[in-house]
């Protein structure tokens, strides 16, 4: 036996605390953000604005929301995992997730592609809509940075299921993730593959489903199905 | 003076068939609206309420009030009532967003049509989200854009503007042409995203409209689609109506599994658990939820009389102290000194029986009849004992006779006077009464224990078997 044997996981206590801090932190890097915007549109304000200061600051709110976004995630994952956020189903009409989804994603758009979203059918589901919105916005902006012209939402009822889909139409995924060598990974997949397993219904659970696109052009497809 | 604008009103300022158009495609309701509306932002804290103004004006909004707390919100929408209330989750000395809500809407003190929107940091989201009946409109988490908070207001205002004929026909009580515009809208093809609204205000409608049977079933298709806890919890007050009590405790036992922060479920639960007689559970059941709402003194109130059905005087006692001590309002009250009398009579203790009689004003006395007064005659009787009581208890008999259906807790009382003046009879025909009614279970308990009292359980065992014997040939 070597040493390493005898490490036990960190009991319980201290992932708490552990959480506990993260949860500080983020809502103090949140709490700055907030101060960094107003001294931002406190220079916008005056007469001759320093264009060098406010590009610093743009980079330093930047550089702030990130993290605090990262360290978001990080505490929803440890809550999901904890299952202290069950997920509350409420009725939830697709054109309004659609909508809410689109005007989300448009305020943290990175690179150049555009955006797409296509119409959501007259429907209502049961879902937890902050939870999932959260979840599409991370993969639609997760998608933009690999996306070359257009990342797209689509939302598809089908029979009793579902079918939430964003579509890029940059290199597609790496295979080690659809191989499942690297099993969601990344943070976000990992919540969004949790979030969609306590989606259920009647004894039908939700799932997450990665794939690369198979038609004329290249891409990602990131697909949730709810029941 | 109605202050609101009603629902007319509201479309009126979508009279723009653009604008109409507009609202049904996009679900923008449009600066022009918002201009004519009038905001209430509820928050404690300065910073938060600029920032709420500010998204609201960039929305087109105008006339915007401001509250502070939980009772300059109550001031001021008794004083002008808004159109949009934006409510902080937190409202700082230990209040909250849904406790305001629910203030309101149990006092009937927001009309339907106003629209209640909820904003919450991250760590109150799923009390939020997870409040079982009283419900806000919607919700938006912070932190959020202007667009955010406009697009959940903008969905907000579409839907009261959807229900409006509804909350018309609800607010005229006329509940059978507020179904009938339910049953219209579920055929509506515009009405679709509010399926569920629709199917939930129906079976609430129908249960306010006394038509329990249909309420039944309507909760019930509901809960075949899905098992809301507000509809198991709408069910299972339909069952106890209809007296299956059994039932009605095991959906609301469901709605307690799932949704463990709806106090009111286990307020239900008790009344249920008392009217089956099984006044241990009731008791536990309340102690538990009043534990985690300690200052919710009506709870309390029911905790003290359910503990004294079940025998356990000390804690009935205790709590009702705790009540009168802490809740100045409503603290002389003829019900709370007849508790306190009760517990002290209980317990032996005949003087401070007679000390919580006494802070009944004459003024409250003249004022009160029907079940209340015999219960007031027959503890004051008792108290009095052989001096003056035998005379006020002939006067007690001619109330009685006037009484059309005999509540548990007068019966008890006056079976517990009958016997203090030796009228067995009186007392043994209140008790078969109640024996052969369809409160028995509810009444078992508590007659026992004056009977017991007065060393006459084996009368009472056989007024029990009689009863028992009249309602199966029934």
């Amino acid at each position: 036996m070597n040493e390493y044997d005898s490490v036990t996981p960190p009991d319980q206590g201290f992932v708490d605390v552990l959480a506990s801090g993260v949860h500080d932190t983020k809502n103090t890097l949140f709490d700055a953000l907030g101060r960094i915007e107003s001294v931002k549109r406190h220079l916008e304000q005056e007469a001759t604005p320093d264009s060098t200061a406010i590009a610093l600051l743009n980079e330093a709110s930047n550089a702030v929301e990130r993290s605090a976004n990262r360290l978001a995630k990080i505490l929803s994952a440890y809550r999901l995992l904890r299952h202290e956020n069950p997920v509350v189903l409420l009725p939830t009409p697709l054109s309004d997730l659609a909508e809410y989804v689109r005007l989300r994603a448009s305020e943290g758009w990175q690179g150049s592609a555009t955006l797409e979203v296509n119409p959501a059918p007259d429907a209502v589901w049961l879902m937890d809509r902050e939870l999932i919105a959260d979840c599409l916005v991370n993969a639609l902006t997760n998608a933009s940075r690999y996306a070359k012209q257009k990342v797209s939402l689509d939302f598809r009822p089908e029979a009793d299921c579902l079918f939430i889909t964003v579509t890029d139409d940059g290199d597609g995924f790496p295979a080690s993730i659809l191989h499942g060598q690297v099993p969601f990974s990344s943070v976000g997949l990992f919540i969004a593959e949790k979030l969609a397993s306590q989606h259920e219904m009647n004894g039908r659970k939700g799932r997450l489903t990665l794939s690369n696109r198979h038609d004329d052009v290249t891409g990602a497809v990131f697909s949730l199905m709810l029941p | 003076m109605d202050l609101f604008l009603g629902s007319d009103e509201i479309a009126t300022l979508l009279k723009d068939p653009e604008d109409n158009k507009r609202a049904s495609s996009t679900g923008k309701v449009g600066l022009a609206t918002y201009k004519d509306l009038r905001f209430l932002v509820v928050e404690d804290q300065e910073a938060s309420r600029k920032t709420l103004k500010m998204c609201i004006q960039s929305m087109g909004g105008f006339s915007i009030d401001m509250a502070v707390s939980h009772g300059d919100a109550i001031f001021r929408i008794k004083n002008k009532m808004p159109d949009i209330i934006v409510c902080d989750y937190i409202l700082g000395d230990g209040r909250t967003g849904q406790q305001l809500l629910e203030e309101l809407r149990n006092g009937a003190a927001l009309p339907d049509r106003v629209v209640f929107l909820m904003v919450t940091a991250e760590r109150s989201y799923e009390q939020v989200v997870s409040a079982v009946e009283l419900t806000p409109d919607d919700y938006v988490i912070k932190p959020f854009s202007p667009e955010v908070l406009g697009l959940r207001i903008d969905k907000a205002v579409q839907k009261k503007l959807a229900f409006s004929s509804y909350y018309s026909f609800k607010e005229s009580n006329l509940l059978d042409q507020a179904v009938a515009e339910l049953n219209d809208m579920l055929k509506r093809p515009a009405a679709k995203n509010y399926k569920y609204e629709i199917l939930r205000c129906r079976a609430e409608t129908l249960a306010n409209a006394e038509r329990t049977d249909d309420a039944l079933q309507a909760y019930r298709e509901i809960i075949a689609i899905h098992p809301f806890p507000w509809a198991k919890a709408g069910l299972a007050r339909m069952l106890r109506r209809k007296d299956m009590l059994q039932d009605a405790r095991i959906a609301i036992d469901d709605v307690i599994a799932v949704a463990p922060n709806y106090f009111e479920a286990y307020d239900l639960k008790a009344t249920i658990c008392s009217e089956m007689g099984d006044y241990s559970e009731a008791q536990k059941t309340l102690e538990h939820v009043a534990a985690r709402t300690p200052r919710n003194w009506s709870r309390k109130r029911t905790l003290s009389t359910v503990a004294l059905h079940n025998g356990d005087f000390e804690k009935a006692a205790a709590v009702m102290r705790e009540v009168v001590e802490n809740d100045v309002v409503g603290s002389s009250s003829v019900a709370d000194c007849l508790s306190m009398a009760r517990c002290a009579l209980a317990g032996g203790d005949i003087d401070a029986a007679k000390i919580a009689m006494l802070a009944v004003s004459q003024a409250t006395i003249n004022e009160i009849e029907g079940p209340e007064r015999v219960e007031y005659e027959c503890v004051l009787a008792v108290l009095e004992g052989q001096n003056g009581g035998p005379e006020r208890f002939e006067r007690i008999r001619r109330m009685i006779a006037d009484l059309e259906e005999i509540p548990v807790q007068t019966a008890v009382d006056i079976v517990r006077a009958s016997l203090a003046f030796y009228d067995r009879q009186m007392a043994d025909r209140i008790t078969e009464k109640m024996m052969v009614g369809k409160q028995v279970r509810h009444a078992f308990q508590p007659l026992l224990g004056i009977y017991k009292m007065h060393g006459m359980e084996e009368p009472f065992r056989a007024i029990q078997k009689q009863a028992a014997k009249k309602r199966l040939k029934i």
